[in-house]
């Protein structure tokens, strides 16, 4: 059974059974495990763990962090050497996860060393992407500083860092030593995820 | 598998439906619960069930209907 009639807040899925070394993807917030879709071909000599997160769930406003971490820890990983690419909000998922299971994390465009350069076109951009009232996405950007202060992600040599050349809604911090940079913005990664299955071949 | 083993199949495990009867000429497009995990599943079942490992994000897009997905299953 992939998906259960029971509402669950993370899902899994995997794919590429029988290949041997395991992927884990975390997807970011305003998003599912389907980011994922139009990146599988890069990924195809990979088994792959991809996990589905209701994000809406954790941060509505009496979202319980620990019941989050609880979840995350409880899955099914593979006990293999996996590593974990991640995609914005999904670098603070990985990131607890690297720290966790000690595993290498590939976070791509990581908001937890950005800050917000254009909220307000961010704001529009996803009223009109997913249709969700402006107001509900404020408030949602609100509970992800607090969610972001909470899980407290860590920078070190397990952690590599991918920073497009064009995000329009994030600035990040460059200070770090394991960051590279691509070619794209905080949508388009597929140069990052080539760089990555490069560096883990 | 038999076509309707395969129907029941998909239709419980991909467009999560346990209660009503799903039309195998109805638009993919008209199902509330088809998204892009919805297909990220579809390729997951296909390989779990069916051995298919031919199945990706582009090939998905030409599928318009149900019935479309249980013929790439025959």
């Amino acid at each position: 059974m992939i998906k259960k009639p029971i509402k669950t807040y993370i899902e899994h899925t995997i794919l590429n059974k029988s290949k041997p070394r395991t992927i884990i993807l975390v997807h970011g917030l305003y998003s599912s495990s389907g980011f994922w879709l139009e990146y599988l071909k890069l990924f195809k000599n990979y088994r792959l763990f991809i996990l589905n997160i209701d994000y809406d769930h954790y941060l509505s406003e009496d979202y319980s962090l620990n019941q989050l971490q609880s979840d995350l820890l409880n899955l099914p990983y593979p006990k293999d050497n996996s590593i974990i690419i991640s995609h914005s909000l999904g670098t603070i998922i990985a990131n607890f996860l690297s720290q966790n299971f000690d595993l290498i994390s590939n976070e791509i465009c990581p908001i937890h060393i950005s800050e917000r350069v254009n909220p307000n076109k961010f704001i529009d951009d996803i009223n009109k992407l997913m249709g969700k009232s402006k107001i509900s996405i404020n408030k949602k950007l609100t509970l992800v500083d607090d969610f972001l202060l909470s899980f407290k992600p860590i920078i070190d040599s397990k952690i590599l860092l991918y920073l497009p050349n064009n995000d329009q809604y994030f600035k990040y911090n460059k200070r770090f030593t394991n960051t590279s940079c691509f070619s794209g913005d905080h949508f388009k990664i597929s140069e990052a995820l080539i760089t990555i299955l490069n560096k883990i071949k | 598998m038999k076509q309707n083993e395969k129907l029941k199949l998909i239709k419980e495990e991909v467009f999560e439906i346990f209660s009503e009867e799903l039309d195998v000429k109805r638009e993919l497009s008209s199902i509330d619960t088809w998204d892009s995990m919805a297909a990220l599943v579809l390729i997951s079942v296909c390989e779990e069930h069916f051995n298919r490992t031919d199945l990706d994000g582009n090939s998905i897009k030409n599928f318009k209907t149900v019935e479309d997905i249980l013929n790439f299953l025959k």
